[in-house]
């Protein structure tokens, strides 16, 4: 168990590391050298306009973990809140969050996606804040539950004898027993949003081939039958980004289980 | 002898799809000052939702819970039950779940003593004394709640209780968790307690030796309501309901 955690932090150490080092200009053209095999000066090749693969996999993975830091932050600061006082309120305030909830629950995350982004255009930030914003829904359910299970406590009732200000007793007492089975999910929903990420730009939304992006490539090169490595690239960073990511966040269901 | 609380018919029913059941069907009590009352009967005959119900942790469906101060804990505002806070207090059941696990115990205790206006500088020194009353050490207080034993725990509970110089407390069912020698140890420090800080004590039990021990009363619950009510020995040596008599057969003795 432990191994499969290192081997994990270990390929996105490489990654971080990997993509930090310099690189060419990704949208240097070079009509002369398209569709070249791995080189020297092209580690990973070129593309069908002679630009460079390495960099534009680099800037690709940056921009997709942009999407993932944004998307997470955002679902976890708006659902986290949201689902403690919706759990440990109940009554009228508890009705008007999961209402609201149900709301966002019942458009599809991907095509609210694809619609914002059609109209700001597709940015990892943008994309990152609608994907956060349409997944907080599951952050809310999920916090609800927990903290619903968890006010029933004996430790927490003790609190609220003990006179406790009810943020104190959120934020000291029942934060801390949702974070645990949070994690498991956080994962999952960072994997989540690597592939809706990837997917948003292959629909064609990144058609702007001068900010590459994983999907964009994907998009670009379906055709190039031929020349499967370009393929091979973007597939293998989403898959390995995507794996990594829940697998990190597994330990914490595994640590609850024992 | 002034009453520190006062319940008049109060009921309250659990409901659930499949079917209702009636905790508590119409129960008067008086709860007088410095006072210690056992609530004894067997298990699902109400007590513990009575013993919640005086603290506020839950509200009747009907009923009057007068407290001494005007306040009908039944029906008042939720700020009016919060003045009477935290002098209230309840020692539960299950001592591994009476502390937050990821606190230690210095963690737990700090923010009571606190908000009962004792300085930064003295905090430590007030929680040390808190343990020492309950037979606990300053050794203690680094600890995490799975570190401690049930008696340990329980000991703490009633610690943090003490820090909120209580007018009462409910003891639910403290030593059912405990091996005999801790029971007898809990009840012992329990009383010695009481005679230092005169809350009014509500013990719930289903042993009836404890109740004697510890309670100058004696109230015998069943289905929902109080049957009989006396002083502990006069309930122990003559019970006069099928209840009562049911819980002394059930006292363990020597034959000879």
């Amino acid at each position: 168990m432990r191994i499969r955690l290192m081997v994990a932090a270990g390929i996105l150490g490489v990654m971080i590391l990997a993509f930090s080092l310099p690189h060419g200009d990704p949208s240097a053209v070079d009509l002369t050298a398209v569709l070249q095999p791995p080189s020297q000066a092209h580690p990973l090749g070129t593309d069908d306009l002679g630009r460079d693969v390495w960099a534009l996999m680099a800037v690709g993975f940056w921009r997709t973990l942009t999407v993932v830091v944004t998307a997470s932050l955002t679902s976890v600061l708006i659902g986290v809140p949201l689902g403690l006082i919706a759990g440990y309120s109940r009554g009228a305030v508890n009705a008007i969050i999961m209402t609201a909830t149900d709301l966002t629950m019942i458009i599809p995350t991907f095509v609210a996606a694809l619609l914002v982004t059609a109209v700001v255009g597709l940015t990892p930030f943008s994309a990152g804040l609608v994907l956060g914003l349409f997944g907080a829904g599951t952050y809310v359910n999920q916090t609800r539950a927990l903290t619903l299970s968890i006010r029933s406590y004996d430790y927490v009732r003790a609190e609220v004898l003990l006179a406790t200000p009810t943020v104190q007793i959120l934020l000291r007492h029942v934060l801390p027993g949702v974070a645990g089975p949070l994690m498991r999910y956080f994962g999952s929903s960072a994997s989540g949003t690597i592939l809706a990420y990837a997917g948003l730009a292959f629909i064609g939304l990144g058609v702007d081939t001068t900010v590459p992006d994983w999907g964009t490539m994907l998009y670009r090169h379906r055709s190039q039958i031929d020349h499967p490595l370009l393929l091979l690239w973007p597939t293998l960073g989403i898959f390995l980004l995507a794996i990594v990511f829940h697998i990190l966040a597994d330990p914490a269901l595994r640590k609850e289980g024992q | 002898m002034t009453v520190m609380l006062s319940l008049r018919d109060v009921r309250k029913a659990y409901r659930s799809a499949s079917r209702d059941v009636n905790a508590l069907d119409g129960v008067d009590l008086d709860l007088p000052s410095d006072h210690a009352l056992a609530l004894v009967g067997e298990s699902g005959c109400g007590k513990t939702t009575l013993g919640e119900l005086t603290v506020g942790l839950q509200r009747p469906d009907a009923g009057q819970i007068m407290h001494a101060s005007g306040v009908d804990l039944a029906n008042c505002r939720p700020r009016s039950l919060r003045s009477l806070r935290p002098r209230l207090q309840m020692v539960f059941q299950n001592p591994f779940a009476s502390f937050a696990p990821h606190l230690r115990l210095h963690q737990s205790l700090a923010p009571v003593a606190r908000r009962q206006g004792i300085a930064q500088p003295m905090i430590i020194s007030a929680l040390v004394d808190s343990l020492e009353q309950v037979g606990l050490s300053a050794a203690h207080l680094d600890r995490y709640p799975a570190q401690l034993s049930g008696g340990q725990l329980q000991r703490a509970s009633l610690a943090r209780a003490l820090l909120c110089d209580p007018q009462y407390i409910v003891a639910d069912e403290i030593s059912s968790a405990l091996d005999v020698a801790a029971q007898d140890e809990l009840t012992r420090l329990l009383g010695r307690l009481r005679a230092q800080r005169h809350f009014t004590l509500l013990f719930i039990t289903h042993d009836l030796g404890l109740a004697r021990q510890v309670a100058d009363d004696v109230c015998v619950m069943d289905a929902g309501r109080i049957v009989e009510r006396g002083r502990a020995d006069q309930v122990l040596d003559d019970p006069q309901t099928r209840a009562a008599k049911r819980l002394v057969d059930a006292i363990p003795r020597f034959r000879y």
